[in-house]
């Protein structure tokens, strides 16, 4: 067995001399001399973020190996952030990080906060893959700069840029499920110093797929057109970037056919419908006072308007959302060890909600949130950073309340570095714009006279960049903790014919867990390997308990390969996904429970070959192909009109394997 | 069978005629995205087996097979993206230079 390893051990570092360097990759960027070392890697598709903020960037390099269709696609080869369908029948998905839900996450486009309220449950679907240059992912309390609201995390969505190298690239993708895409960017440099852009996209999803045969489409038919233009402009003292968005989305799901015990006389067929309109406008701008210093003032402001028509059975709800946000920041570098920013924010929300259920219901809400911040950084040769920042907001809902933020970093050398995080978020719930997904189900939505959300997060994590046999081995571990003073708790268990959307009464936390390996095996074999381990408790009707349909665990190992001159890439990833706890079951007419206590662990492979030419690139793979799917995500689909059908119990995948093609054009750009 | 096979593979790997060329560029390679438009436009060229950029000293090496390409052709496939390319010499391979020394 020794000689065996040991055999192992010689060829593959027999095949990591043998090999020579990726000739892709950027000979003066990649290389790094430790202690007489010469290390010279792959451009790796995901980079951990250099500040004192625990973070990963997700480049276009990892975005290419799978299909990444959307925002919600982008996260298959990511260890830390999950993306699981909200319920099985409307197609909303939510992001998951350090185990909780995806409204703790502040998502951001550009370094502006999006995506609020009544867009969360379909967001996911609003950032088309092409679109998008690179994501960046920071756990645990960010900086104070960005708001109070970010509890677990935020994400970050660079888009491509004007400024980008000139040409238009084209991408078109089709796939077994019968969903077909076409994206297109182009940009233009006007002169040396403007520049514009303009991003398109068109998505039809339009065969209804049942393959478990419960009379419901598993996913809804899904029509989505989105467009933006985008300008930069940039001269010596003043930066400017602004641009302009719009998105039309039209979902439709679920029966396929009639129940068959119900009469087409007395009964109708359960549908869903959701349309959407979205438009969005952003300016930054930016005044270089004294570039030696890093000195500079911005205005960033960003406006969007919301408007969402939705129809679950026959209950229908419509939301009118309005958000403005407008942040003035001052920033600048006393020294190189002592960076300032100091700013003041305004953000204010406009919901117009009406829900018809058995009566017409509407209510307008109005939050308006003024607020200063300071933050400081003190920079010891990048051995040592220390950022500490506090905000202060009032909202005219909720008073006034701090929001303290710490992190910090020491790099005693290039190979280990250590991160500690503290801080506080709060967010202002609006549940039902939030969650109107739940209205799909047939339990009763109960909503409480919600408190604002106030959670503290704890983080420690350390990196590793060890040299091994001429490679660097990256190792990263990290532990994170959050716990609520306040939390809007979506309660399954406590009534099952009641969805309750209640204040917190007791605890609420969050302990997660995370390992993760990197190495390239020989030149252009890339591995990962990750686990996360999660242990997320609430307090349900008085007793804590397991947050229901949420993985204790989670595995996941990739492997890219590029040949030589990355004219091929092969990718593969292997998830797998720990069990957990379902809401507490009820007991049918004939004594059996209406569900197990617990679902079990599955697994899930994707793959994808990608060819690359001179002016375009032709890929192929195909999504769970181990063909899981849960067997009842539906809850008793016979009778959708009935209190015990329920879709929201959804754990795992909905539909089987998937396969897919398409193609990227570029034209102009070299 | 398998072995002939592989020994016949093997034959033909060997009698490959591989080569390099360096040359300048104009314009000047500055950062690694300078590099990165070199190496991804010049490996599509016919018989490019391996591109090294070296800034500081302004040279791209270029191994290729001189059965698919010529060091013309390589220099042409540089006008492609924008780029011209001068020869600056031609380096024997290091097998060659050892057999030239052993001869």
């Amino acid at each position: 067995m020794k000689l065996y390893i040991t055999g192992i051990a010689m060829m593959l570092c027999l095949s990591a001399h043998a090999q020579k360097a990726d000739s892709l990759q950027a000979d003066t960027m990649k290389s790094q001399t430790l202690r007489n070392v010469t290390i010279t890697s792959r451009r790796s598709g995901t980079k951990r973020m250099g500040g004192p903020v625990n973070g990963v960037s997700i480049a276009k390099e990892e975005l290419f190996k799978a299909a990444c269709c959307n925002l919600g696609e982008s996260f298959t080869t990511n260890p830390s952030v999950d993306v699981n369908y909200s319920d099985a029948a409307t197609g909303a998905k939510q992001i998951k990080l350090l185990g909780l839900s995806g409204t703790y996450v502040q998502m951001l486009t550009e370094n502006l906060p999006n995506f609020r309220g009544a867009a969360a449950p379909y967001a996911l679907d609003y950032v088309p893959g092409p679109w998008m240059k690179s994501i960046q992912v920071s756990k645990g309390s960010s900086s104070v700069r960005n708001g109070y609201e970010s509890i677990t995390g935020q994400i970050d969505i660079e888009y491509l840029k004007p400024e980008d190298e000139q040409g238009i690239t084209v991408n078109l993708f089709g796939n077994t499920m019968g969903r077909a895409e076409a994206n297109a960017d182009a940009n233009v440099h006007i002169n040396d110093r403007l520049s514009t852009e303009i991003l398109a996209h068109f998505q039809n999803e339009w065969e209804e797929h049942d393959q478990n045969d419960d009379g419901f489409q598993d996913q809804p038919t899904v029509r989505q057109w989105n467009f933006q233009n985008r300008w930069k402009y940039k001269d010596d003292t003043y930066i400017f970037h602004g641009g302009l968005g719009f998105i039309k989305e039209k979902r439709e799901g679920g029966q396929t056919t009639h129940s068959p015990h119900l009469s087409p006389l007395t009964s109708h067929i359960y549908k869903i419908g959701v349309e959407t309109d979205r438009y969005e406008g952003y300016m930054k701008h930016a005044f270089i006072l004294d570039p030696s210093h890093g000195t500079n003032i911005a205005l960033m402001t960003n406006l969007s308007l919301h408007q969402m028509d939705a129809n679950y059975g026959h209950k229908q709800y419509n939301v009118n959302e309005k958000n403005a946000y407008a942040q003035l920041l001052f920033e600048t570098n006393f020294t190189t060890q002592h960076n300032l920013a100091a700013g003041f924010s305004l953000n204010h929300d406009y919901l117009k909600e009406e829900l018809f259920v058995s009566s017409k219901d509407i209510t307008t809400t109005k939050e308006t949130a003024p607020g200063a911040y300071l933050q400081y950084t003190y920079n010891l040769d990048t051995k040592f950073t220390a950022m500490a920042g506090i905000r202060a907001d009032h909202s005219n809902l909720y008073g006034t309340f701090v929001t303290p933020r710490f992190h910090v970093k020491y790099a005693p050398n290039e190979v280990v570095s250590l991160r500690l995080s503290a801080g506080k978020g709060y967010r202002t719930v609006h549940a039902l714009a939030e969650n109107n997904n739940l209205l799909a189900s047939g339990r009763t939505l109960v909503i409480d006279d919600l408190e604002q959300e106030a959670a503290w997060n704890y983080g420690a994590s350390s990196s590793w960049y060890i040299p091994l046999f001429g490679k660097t081995l990256k190792l990263n571990a990290e532990y994170y903790h959050t716990h609520f003073n306040n939390q809007a708790v979506v309660d399954y268990d406590s009534d099952p014919t009641k969805i309750h959307v209640t204040n917190l009464d007791g605890k609420s936390y969050s302990n997660t867990f995370q390992v993760d390996a990197t190495y390239p095996i020989v030149s252009g074999l890339e591995l990962t390997a990750a686990w996360r381990l999660n242990d997320v408790k609430c307090t349900y009707n008085g007793e804590v308990m397991e947050k229901p349909l949420t993985s204790r665990y989670k595995g996941l190992v990739t492997a890219s390969y590029k040949t030589p001159l990355g004219i091929w890439q092969f990718d593969a990833t292997l998830q797998m996904n720990g069990g957990g706890r379902m809401p507490t079951p009820y007991s049918l007419p004939d004594g059996t429970p209406s569900w197990d206590n617990r679902f079990g662990a599955y697994e899930q492979v994707s793959a994808q070959i990608t060819r690359w030419f001179r002016h375009f690139s032709i890929y192929i793979g195909g999504e769970n192909l181990t063909g899981f799917r849960q067997k009842t995500p539906i809850i008793n689909a016979n009778d959708p009109w009935s209190t015990t059908f329920d879709p929201t119990m959804v754990w795992g995948p909905v539909q089987g394997a998937m396969f897919y093609a398409g193609i990227r054009v570029n034209f102009g750009r070299m | 069978m398998l072995v002939s096979a592989m020994m016949l593979t093997a034959m033909v790997g060997m009698a490959k005629d591989i080569k390099t060329l360096v040359v300048t560029t104009q314009p000047q390679m500055h950062c690694a995205s300078c590099e990165n438009k070199i190496k991804g436009n010049l490996r599509f060229e016919k018989g490019v087996k391996q591109i090294e950029c070296d800034i500081p000293k302004q040279r791209v090496t270029v191994t290729y097979d001189a059965d698919k390409t010529t060091p013309e052709t390589i220099i042409k496939g540089f006008e492609k993206f924008g780029y011209k390319a001068t020869k600056v010499q031609s380096e024997p391979k290091n097998e060659e230079k050892k057999e030239r020394s052993e001869k």
